[in-house]
């Protein structure tokens, strides 16, 4: 069983998974920083850690997300966070990059517990947007849950290339 | 930490400082070989001792035989019977490097090989011997050694530590530990079972004969209970001929032992010379046991006929009664530490045998180390203190913000706040102060690195160093120490020719080096000039070429300071034959990076056949910035203040500051030099405001020896932050430095000078006219000087925009008719001397007006070719209107915002804003084939 954090973009839902996140806020002004990539949101004080903050649609090829009464801030763990849980749960796919790293999104979701055999290979519909940042979904009632590879989205290893991924997906 | 590392690390640290400290004197000695200075000596001896002790005890075995030789060495030249020459510093210095790889990487340090040093501190000891005081040479050779296998895991061994026994290996004489005490080798075995476990005996050691025949020595392996201090008086063995083994429990016991333990103030040698003994007879008897004499020294002396039994017996019984003194005593500076417990077994009494006429001032010096009251405390200790009081002065920061205005609300808390902002500077300023150390600690190393290179290359050079005591962090010091490493041994390669080469160029033969420190504003500036060859910027030009560094039309176009600022593009070296120091082409690249990694800034200012000055610009440390808050866009910046010069407000009503437009640069007239502005604005947010009128605030930045304005929407306060670095995602934005977080709590990026420049695609011109406008702006005298006095040709192509020429670069000037010109395609001809000469138009290649088309009446301006050969037909000419002036002035040229090929900078002539063009730089470039003009 893994449990999923999830958020909204758009009218789409997508979770990531629970051990990377470290807190969810309302910290949605940023101090931008121009000349940086379109992707790049700003910096964000938080409490005395600069937190630079990614646009995850634009990541996902989404168009910019706009700010709005429930945009929240989905803060990730850092590398020294991460050290122990991945021992713990040897888990070494758990990954953020070595900066404090937040995430714009439009709205946050309910935390889900999700059983790893219920992961299914994203269908057509979802892969011609993001299909390749995404490590699979989960039919939950009445909605599909997109669940993110987080290393993917943040340009941590290159993201297999568009080609390959629509090929695997319509196979 | 264990407490085998830490004691390990400990003999590391230590084993550095030693070799650090004696290195100076090493190299004092080879300057005034006939007349060493005693103290001098006394260091280096002490030191290497100190080195072997500790050595001997961790079972470093090289460690301690080198150092030992050098001591052995060394001993003669401190008792005044052998004269230092350079053969005898050298190989000193030789194996003090020896010794500091095998320390750098002590675990390793038995692999390192020192044969060759080994064999020439050899040779110079046996010269020694058979050249000196034949008297007592020749007979003295250690006795034959039963040697065993130290065996911890052996049964016996296990079997005893696990009964809470230590082990230790014992070195035992036969003549002086057994018979001399009238036993046999099988009573004295009966006696020492008694105190514990005999566990490795060597072979051998059964058929030892009972009477006393030829000496001789064997190792043996002994359990016991006793501690060290009992065991050696019990068994009546002298400490040193105690070896505890490698244990845990074992390092504890001997580690509080030491502690309590100081340097002996008496040796036995003194004593007897205290009783009335010759000291010349100690001193001989010293030299033998070095020579080799395993005897006991009062032995020696005994059986030379110089005292009698019983008076080294009542010396022994006094040594015993000052130690047993000395260890009740707590002596907080036991500065021999644990290094001297496991001295090998040669001298009796305490390890460290101090020649008996030690001089005074080494006792001086020792009592001054004492006193200072110095703790060792971990870097990253300080390193987090630093940090924590950083986050504390950012914390102080947002509440005084936040309180500001409302202190009365609270009786008490204005006085309260005026504490906790009094103690927090003070806090930070303390533990900012403990992190600094002088920069000489850096400087002291090149003596050597200089003699070094002087020795190898046959050269004579002297080091001057000035300002050692200036003070910086600890980490840019660390940082520094590569590249200014670099750049000194640069200078002694390369810069400094060789003695004959410099007399022959009217120099004097020692070349001369001088590294300066000295603080200015908040920055260390850090100098290294030599007054060697200097860097001829056409050689780099085509050497540069020659590698493919640059474009061979690009390299055209460069100005000086551009062409000297390839030095620092990797791969770049001129040096004409790779030496065994340096020119491998690595290096000055690194060296910029590293000293821009720490906030600083590096400039090259050189003249041919003058010498060469590099110049480091330091932060005082990198903790905490002070900077101004400015407004751009809607957005607040920080400006470090370090790169901050001033701030101007122009360009309203009344003041005499205007903004100008010169070829489409805004450029700001600033006590009669041309300052390049950039609108911050426009540069980072792509907006496009115009000046309407409204008066400016621009701050003049400093970027190496250039200034430059930023125009600014907004001033705000000045405020102390503490610089993060950028994520990874925002590494491709040059226009910043990083990030701070305000007292308001808001997050601002901080402005990078030179990347802002960049960003801007601002262009600085020449070298050395910039730099000495600025050096005349600093001291106020704003007039050029005959220095730089030039002949120029000053015309217009558009009317109004003036242009000037050095008249050594134009070939011919002619008066053309406009009607002669032929357009070809998109390029103008005109037939000149039965050739057709291409023309060339500024106002194609430079962001400039056209040609007046309102005469019929042209100059036609050819340039000379770049190697001033006339042979060869010209590439191209240059259309010009009118020609204004020739005339022979003084100008100072400012960087032009205006970028083009040959463009050289900006000047007044005339009170009139002119371009300064190199035209066969700009023909050049823009026709860089010669088969164009066929």
């Amino acid at each position: 069983m893994r449990q999923f954090a999830t958020f909204w973009l758009g009218d789409q839902l997508f979770g990531m998974d629970v051990l990377l996140v470290r807190e969810i806020n309302q910290q949605v002004e940023f101090t931008e920083v121009p000349g940086s990539a379109e992707f790049v949101r700003g910096l964000t004080n938080l409490r005395g850690r600069i937190i630079t903050c990614l646009d995850l649609g634009v990541r996902l090829g989404l168009p910019p997300r706009e700010v709005g009464r429930h945009s929240h801030n989905l803060i990730l763990k850092t590398e020294d966070e991460l050290e122990a849980l991945r021992a713990r749960y040897g888990r070494d796919d758990l990954e953020t990059g070595e900066d404090p790293t937040g995430l714009l999104v439009d709205a946050p979701g309910e935390v889900v517990t999700v059983g790893e055999e219920s992961i299914e290979p994203p269908p057509p519909s979802i892969s011609e947007i993001c299909g390749h940042f995404l490590e699979g979904v989960v039919k939950l009632d009445g909605q599909l849950l997109a669940l993110l590879d987080v290393r993917c989205a943040l340009g941590l290893e290159s993201a297999p290339s568009l080609d390959t991924q629509t090929a695997l997906s319509e196979s | 930490m264990d407490a085998d590392a830490e004691l390990l690390n400990d003999f590391i640290a230590e084993s550095k400082e030693h070799l650090d400290s004696i290195e100076p004197d090493l190299l004092a000695m080879e300057k005034v070989l006939e007349k060493t200075e005693p103290e001098a000596l006394n260091r280096v001896f002490r030191a290497i001792h100190s080195i072997k002790g500790a050595a001997g005890f961790f079972s470093f075995t090289s460690l301690r035989d080198l150092c030992h030789l050098m001591e052995s060495v060394l001993m003669p030249i401190r008792d005044g019977e052998m004269a230092v020459s350079s053969e005898i510093t050298d190989v000193l210095l030789t194996s003090m490097d020896v010794l500091r790889l095998m320390v750098d990487d002590v675990q390793a340090s038995d692999e390192i090989a020192y044969q060759e040093e080994k064999g020439r501190l050899q040779a110079i000891l046996d010269g020694q011997t058979s050249g000196g005081d034949g008297a007592f040479g020749g007979e003295s050779t250690a006795p034959p050694h039963l040697a065993i296998e130290v065996d911890l895991k052996s049964d016996r061994a296990r079997n005893a530590l696990r009964r809470g026994m230590e082990i230790c290996e014992l070195t035992v004489f036969l003549r002086q530990d057994i018979f001399a005490f009238g036993r046999t080798p099988k009573s004295w075995f009966e006696m020492i079972r008694t105190m514990g476990e005999p566990i490795a005996i060597p072979p051998g050691f059964e058929q030892l004969a009972e009477e006393p025949g030829p000496d001789l020595s064997f190792s043996l392996l002994f359990a016991t209970v006793l501690s060290p201090e009992l065991l050696a008086p019990t068994m009546g063995l002298p400490a040193e001929q105690i070896r505890w083994l490698d244990t845990e429990e074992n390092r504890k016991r001997l580690r509080s032992t030491e502690e309590k333990r100081s340097p002996l103030p008496f040796s036995l040698g003194e004593l007897l010379i205290k009783d009335g003994l010759d000291p010349k007879h100690v001193a001989w008897a010293l030299r033998k046991q070095k020579e080799g004499d395993t005897r006991l020294i009062g032995r020696i002396l005994v059986e030379g006929g110089f005292t009698t039994e019983e008076r080294v017996e009542a010396a022994l019984r006094k040594q015993a009664e000052i130690r047993s003194r000395e260890a009740s005593a707590i002596d907080g500076a036991a500065e021999q530490g644990a290094s001297d417990a496991s001295e090998p077994a040669r001298a009796e009494g305490p390890p460290t045998e101090e020649a008996p006429s030690a001089p005074p001032a080494a006792a001086r010096d020792r009592k001054r180390v004492e006193t200072t009251e110095t703790l060792r405390v971990r870097v990253d200790l300080l390193t987090g203190l630093m940090d924590m009081a950083g986050e504390l002065v950012l914390a102080r920061n947002r509440l005084l913000s936040t309180l500001d205005g409302r202190e009365s609300l609270v009786p008490e808390l204005k006085s309260i706040l005026q504490d906790v902002d009094h103690a927090t500077s003070e806090l930070q300023q303390g533990i900012m102060q403990t992190r600094m150390q002088p920069i000489g600690a850096v400087f002291s190393r090149f003596t050597r690195v200089v003699r070094d290179i002087a020795r190898n290359l046959g050269k004579e050079i002297e080091l001057e160093m000035v300002g050692s005591e200036v003070e910086l962090d600890r980490s840019i010091i660390e940082l520094l120490a590569d590249p200014l490493t670099h750049v000194v041994r640069n200078c002694a390669d390369h810069a400094l020719e060789s003695p004959d080469e410099r007399e022959a160029s009217g120099k004097r033969r020692t070349g001369h080096i001088l590294l300066s420190a000295h603080q200015e504003g908040g920055q260390v500036h850090v100098e290294v000039t030599d007054d060697g060859r200097g860097i001829d910027h056409d050689k780099i030009r085509n050497k540069a070429v020659e590698r493919g560094v640059i474009a061979p039309d690009r390299a055209a176009r460069m100005s000086r300071r551009e062409i000297i600022n390839l030095i620092f593009t990797p791969g770049f070296s001129t040096a004409e034959k790779v030496s065994e120091v340096s020119g491998r082409g690595v290096g000055m690249d690194v060296v910029r990076t590293n000293i821009e990694k720490l906030g600083g800034q590096i400039d090259v200012d050189t003249e041919v056949g003058k010498g060469t000055t590099v110049l480091f610009r330091l932060p005082l440390t990198l903790a905490i910035l002070p900077a101004l808050i400015v407004g751009a866009g809607g957005n607040r910046y920080a400006v470090p203040q370090v790169n901050l010069v001033e701030l101007v407000r122009f360009g309203g009503a009344d003041s005499h500051h205007q903004l100008e437009v010169v070829q489409g640069a805004e450029v700001l007239r600033l006590r009669g030099r041309l300052l390049p502005l950039v609108r911050l604005s426009n540069v980072l947010h792509g907006k496009t405001d115009e000046s309407d009128g409204k008066e400016l605030t621009a701050l003049v930045l400093r970027m190496g020896r250039y200034q430059y304005g930023v125009i600014v929407d907004q001033l705000f306060d000045g405020e102390e932050i503490v610089a993060k670095p950028l994520s990874s995602y925002l590494k491709d934005c040059r226009a910043f430095a990083g990030a701070a977080i305000l007292g308001d709590g808001g997050v601002v990026m901080i402005l990078d000078a030179d990347g802002l420049a960049a960003r801007a695609g601002l262009r600085f011109g020449d070298l050395k006219e910039a730099s000495s406008s600025a050096s005349r702006q600093s001291t106020g005298e704003g007039k050029a000087d005959s220095a730089t006095k030039r002949a120029v040709l000053v015309f217009t192509v558009a009317e109004n925009e003036y242009f000037a020429v050095p008249q050594d670069r134009v070939l011919r000037l002619e008066r053309i008719s406009r009607s002669k010109i032929q357009r070809v395609g998109s390029e103008d001809y005109l037939p000149y001397r039965g050739e057709p000469l291409p023309l060339v138009h500024l106002s194609d290649h430079l962001p400039v007006g056209p040609l007046d088309d309102s005469s019929e009446t042209l100059f036609l301006l050819v340039p000379k070719h770049s190697n001033g050969g006339t042979a060869r037909p010209p590439r191209a000419g240059i259309c010009v209107s009118r020609i204004v002036d020739a005339l022979n002035i003084a100008v100072a040229l400012e960087p032009a915002s205006t970028s083009g090929p040959g463009v050289q900078g900006f000047g007044m002539v005339d009170g009139r804003i002119t371009l300064f063009i190199d035209p066969t730089v700009l023909v050049e470039a823009v026709h860089p084939q010669e088969e164009l003009v066929r």
